[in-house]
């Protein structure tokens, strides 16, 4: 290893609803946006990583983006491994390079236009734009929604729970953050007479168990230290990383307490040399309620089964013991794919998040599922130069 | 696309006798079909009839139809659920004729085909 990476800058487009503007347009205000964010020249780019549309989705999608901003990277990819753990993944490729000499300032870049362009008829990602093998299971009238609630469902069976104690205060707890926040799509207060009022879904989920999408996109820009230095911005470091995936599709899901998450989680712990107890806030992939449970258990923030009493108790709140997406995650804020988990733990650990700041904020934990919990990852971030 | 994977699997289910491949080296069943067995990467592969039987790992009511396959738009509300089948493996299929509300894991299911207007898919019953 060499001397680290950190993040010098970070931008988002507002959530919501952008009629008329592709996952490119999002993308490319991003990266502006974390550009102008971290005071370096365009120039100084080397490494591009990104991610193309979900709902619309095109080829060589990385060299779009080099284009549509008049870039010149020595390095470039695309990252498609789902929630989040694109997003480590692509620090930790970043990292590698910046660690191996053969760049110096990357950036990193996801949007989609998920909410004004998926197709008639359909709400949210259905199921063949990424599940793969849907030949066997969508024909079953499965989908994403289905996959995770198959998935709930057994973890409500393993611990004996009701999904108004496990789900719920979940639920809650990432509404009351995203009031927040004024980039959130879904900021209405709501309580627990709001979440039994909610509709089914997929049993156990509710409407409220599931997180809405939204157009939008974010991006951040990592650098060396030795450039990190010679910006007038907060760093925030890389600590430590790591992944585990296990299969694709839920019908080959291991057990609960068999997901990767836990080795991700080990991984990341192990580089960083820190422990679950060292970590001031976490933001959790929160495609459904149950995401939110099963991650937080998995890396050992509570016991199994614990995390909705945790909620309930306050637990998750920015003001709590153990701060969960401050920012609404996907669930209020609405569905970026992730993204903006990188983005508000960066946020937390500069002190720019406002009415929600967590309180001497310095370590932060990200963390995600892609597909139905088929790759976990874990990463850890720091405040300043590590 | 007809895929010599994947064909077989249909046509067995179009034959009412459920097949999956199984490996000739190590044993082990699989589903869904690979190109090889994903255990010990044998390409010795057979079509074997299943024996039927099966249990509910884990189960949804669907009550509503969220970016699922258009057929089932109109058969709300429908079960989904992961089944153990006693050759090993699991695979999703639908819980039919039987009250939405009386899944649950555990229940020991058995293997029938039912013809929708899209098609026939093998299903699964409550056993007994
Ligand atoms: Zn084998």
């Amino acid at each position: 290893m060499g001397e680290g990476a950190a993040i010098v800058g970070i931008g988002e487009t507002r959530v919501g609803k952008h009629p008329g503007r592709n996952a490119l347009d999002l993308q490319c205000e991003a990266v502006r946006k974390a550009i102008a964010d971290a005071g370096i020249d365009k120039a100084r780019i080397d490494g591009v990583y990104a991610l193309g549309s979900y709902i619309q989705p095109t080829q060589l999608h990385g060299l779009s983006v080099i284009e549509c901003l008049g870039l010149r990277p020595r390095l470039a990819g695309v990252v498609d491994v789902g929630g989040t753990v694109a997003f480590i993944t692509m620090v930790q490729n970043a990292m590698a390079a910046i660690d191996a000499g053969r760049l110096e300032v990357a950036v990193c870049v996801y949007g989609d236009n998920a909410a004004t362009h998926r197709a008639p008829g359909t709400h949210g990602y259905v199921a063949q734009m990424t599940t793969g093998a849907e030949e066997f299971e969508e024909i079953f009238g499965s989908s994403i929604v289905v996959s995770y609630a198959l998935l709930a469902r057994r973890y409500l069976d393993l611990y004996g729970l009701e999904p108004e104690e496990a789900f719920a205060p979940i639920a809650l707890a990432m509404r009351r953050h995203a009031t927040l926040n004024d980039n959130a799509a879904y900021r209405k207060p709501i309580d627990i007479e709001d979440y039994r009022a909610s509709p089914w879904i997929a049993e156990p989920f509710r409407r409220l168990d599931c997180s809405p999408v939204v157009d939008g996109a974010g991006a951040f820009v990592i650098a060396s230290p030795r450039v990190a230095r010679g910006l007038d911005v907060e760093p925030v470091s890389y600590l430590g990383a790591g992944s585990q995936a296990t299969h694709k599709i839920v019908s080959l899901t291991p057990d609960i307490p068999d997901l990767g998450m836990a080795e991700a989680g080990r991984r990341a712990f192990a580089e960083a040399g820190l422990t679950p107890g060292d970590v001031d806030l976490l933001t959790v992939h929160d495609g459904f309620t149950a995401s939110i449970s099963i991650t937080v258990e998995a890396l050992g923030f509570c016991g199994p089964g614990e995390c909705g009493r945790l909620a309930e108790d306050g637990g998750l709140g920015f003001d709590g013991a153990l701060p969960v997406n401050p920012h609404g995650g996907l669930l209020s804020q609405g569905h970026v794919g992730g993204m903006l988990h990188v983005l508000e733990a960066v946020r937390q650990l500069r002190g720019d998040a406002g009415p929600r700041q967590v309180r001497d904020a310095e370590i932060a934990a990200i963390s995600g599922n892609g597909n139905i919990f088929s790759i976990c990852g874990a990463m850890l971030l720091g405040k300043g130069l590590a | 696309m007809t895929l010599d994977r994947t064909s077989p699997f249909w046509q067995s289910v179009d034959a009412r006798a459920m097949a999956l491949p199984r490996c000739g080296d190590c044993g082990r069943f699989h589903f869904y079909p690979r190109p090889v067995c994903p255990e010990c990467w044998s390409d010795d592969l057979a079509w074997q009839p299943v024996g039927g039987r099966g249990a509910v790992w884990s189960y949804t009511v669907v009550r509503f139809a969220h970016g699922a396959h258009e057929g089932w738009k109109t058969r709300i509300p429908y079960v989904v659920a992961l089944i153990e089948l006693e050759e090993g493996v699991r695979m999703m299929g639908n819980v039919i004729d039987c009250p939405v509300d009386s899944v649950r894991a555990g229940m020991a299911v058995e293997l029938a085909y039912r013809e929708y207007e899209d098609g026939l898919i093998p299903v699964f019953l409550p056993a007994g």
